[in-house]
């Protein structure tokens, strides 16, 4: 019996035995002062070979809520596709914007009443009209609702990094930044994550950016090296002025507002 | 495990403590290690015997089972289309089952998708989603979508949770544009631009990889794929024989390459033309049936003098 560092690790070694296609992944969500972020890595890997390695984990449950899905992606494909359904019935007889906590509990509730079947982990992030929520629906399906959150196998080694670096009431650009240095730090560390960072970022005024981040920043000894080097054959640009944890995206690729329904009063 | 006279059945007897060579090994288990090593070594080969000690529901046969193909497909994005390709080999086991199948198959006019694993899941499901995508055309009189082929799909697989092991690469042009989708037996999907499935999916998608970019025009990425499923059926023992390469243009019907190359033809081919009269005619005669109503004189009276002489010269059985 091999011993794991972490719940997340354990799930996700049983999951290879398994033999489906994996997310080993890194996925986070973090509160701000204005709304939230949800980011994830974009590696889907079955046994060794990595399957996909621009993966979208991200998944748009209504125009205000995302879901970051971990574990097995036939299982979080299939219960997010019916979240997603659900929620826009539901809408439709409310005629209003669904909260965060219904997606959560239901992802939740669904996720429960299939957990000897499926192996599913999420991270339900977004605005309703009582501010920006995050719920943690992980393996056993309760429904937490944090400030933070982390998940997936990469999560196990930026425990330490988010429980020291975290601050209330950040502005939006410090959250980002937060949420893409963990994610790059989970990354580097975790063999079964990797890729681009992919972010939304939920605003309390209903808008919805999506950012993916080609170039991540990297910590690790061996790639500032590798980077130096570079920098001197001149095939990279000088540094910015403040080298260290900053980083501030170059490509904000696509700016989505909320379809549509964003018009409408809450 | 011992017998009535102190020796294992399976080992031959331990050593003695006195015997100089004997290679004694103090073991929870001792008949597991009581092989005669004469090389003052533990790797004996006469140990090989214990292995017999496992209990019967600890062996494990080997099992030899391979769905051996090489599938891929990818958007050409310069002119709006998509290329599929597959090879034509049909392993059941060690055995080439058939040499030139088709993997390539027909959901709806705008939409094809290549089969891997099982062949005879490939082939159903495929079959299966066909008709539900010619169901959805008549009642809604609107082209067929590639995401709801894609749809469909999984919908069909996740239940089975992979025992319908058909892994697909599903591609087509809509009005939203060209599509390519990956669809695991387990049910998850990926939409990318360039898709690789099958023991062979490797080797195509080193040539993916190296060489895919957006700017690519239909013919080379009709090149490309070709050269992804060569190099499936040259480095991939599941993968082999021809070349089958289907591409889905906009408002067009789809273009059917079946064996667009054939690497693998016989050397000497085989001929099935026989000469005439190779076949010796050892005897001819001709039944009457009563029941006929013939008239007799209709037949012909066999040659009996002839019949005789010949029947004469034949040895008999």
């Amino acid at each position: 019996m091999q011993a794991f560092a972490t719940p997340e690790q354990a799930f996700h070694e049983a999951l290879k035995a398994k033999g489906g296609v994996d997310l080993g992944t890194s996925i986070m969500a973090c509160r701000f002062n204005g709304g939230v972020v949800c980011g994830s890595d974009s590696r889907t890997s079955t046994g060794s070979y990595v399957a996909n390695r621009i993966t979208d984990k991200l998944t748009q449950l209504t125009p205000n809520i995302y879901v970051c899905r971990s574990g097995s992606s036939a299982d979080t494909q299939i219960l997010s596709d019916y979240v997603r359904y659900f929620l826009e019935m539901h809408s439709l007889e409310l005629d209003n914007r669904c909260s965060v906590y219904t997606a959560a509990h239901m992802l939740g509730d669904l996720a429960y009443q299939y957990k000897e079947q499926m192996q599913t982990s999420f991270l339900v992030a977004g605005v309703d009209s009582t501010g920006p929520h995050i719920f943690c629906v992980p393996l056993g399906s309760p429904v937490i609702e944090e400030p933070w959150s982390i998940g997936g196998s990469g999560s196990s080694y930026i425990y330490g990094h988010c429980d020291a670096t975290y601050r209330e009431n950040m502005t939006q650009d410090e959250c980002i930044q937060f949420v893409t240095n963990a994610l790059s730090l989970a990354m580097q560390r975790d063999g079964s994550s990797g890729g681009v960072i992919r972010l939304a970022v939920m605003t309390n005024d209903f808008k919805v950016e999506r950012r993916l981040i080609t170039d991540p920043p990297s910590f690790s000894r061996a790639s500032t090296a590798c980077k130096t080097a570079r920098r001197r054959l001149g095939l990279l640009s000088p540094p910015a002025l403040s080298p260290s944890l900053v980083f501030l995206p170059r490509f904000p690729l696509f700016v989505v507002s909320a379809p549509g329904r964003a018009a409408r009063s809450p | 495990m011992v017998g009535a006279n102190g020796e294992s059945r399976y080992a031959p007897a331990p050593p003695k403590p006195s015997d100089p060579d004997g290679f004694c090994f103090h073991s929870p288990h001792p008949e597991v290690f009581s092989g005669q090593a004469r090389h003052h070594h533990r790797h004996s080969h006469q140990n090989m015997a214990s292995l017999k000690l496992q209990p019967a529901d600890q062996k494990v046969l080997p099992k030899a089972k391979k769905t051996g193909t090489t599938i891929c497909g990818l958007i050409c994005h310069r002119e709006g289309c998509v290329v599929l390709g597959a090879d034509t080999r049909a392993t059941s086991e060690a055995i080439i089952a058939d040499k030139n199948c088709s993997k390539i198959h027909y959901l709806a006019p705008n939409i094809y998708c290549c089969g891997a694993g099982t062949a005879a899941d490939t082939e159903h499901v495929t079959q299966l989603i066909s008709s539900n995508l010619k169901l959805l055309r008549l009642n809604s009189g609107r082209q067929s979508r590639v995401d709801v082929a894609c749809v469909l799909l999984k919908r069909h697989l996740f239940p089975y949770q992979g025992y319908v092991s058909a892994a697909l690469v599903l591609g087509g042009v809509d009005f939203t544009g060209p599509h390519i989708y990956q669809v695991w037996p387990h049910g998850s999907t990926d939409s990318l631009d360039y898709v690789t499935m099958g023991s062979g999916s490797m080797a195509a998608m080193s040539m993916f990889e190296s060489r895919y970019s957006h700017d690519l025009t239909l013919d080379q990425c009709k090149d490309l794929v070709h050269d992804a499923v060569l190099a499936g059926i040259f480095n991939d023992e599941g993968s082999g024989s021809n070349v089958d390469i289907t591409i889905i243009e906009r408002n067009k019907p789809a273009q059917i390459l079946r064996n667009m190359d054939t690497p693998n033809t016989r050397l000497h081919p085989m001929r099935f033309q026989m000469p005439l009269k190779n076949t010796v005619v050892l005897r001819e005669f001709i039944e009457l049936h009563e029941a006929a109503p013939v008239a007799p004189a209709a037949v012909p009276a066999p040659a009996k003098k002839a019949e005789d002489e010949e029947r004469a010269a034949m040895p008999l059985e």
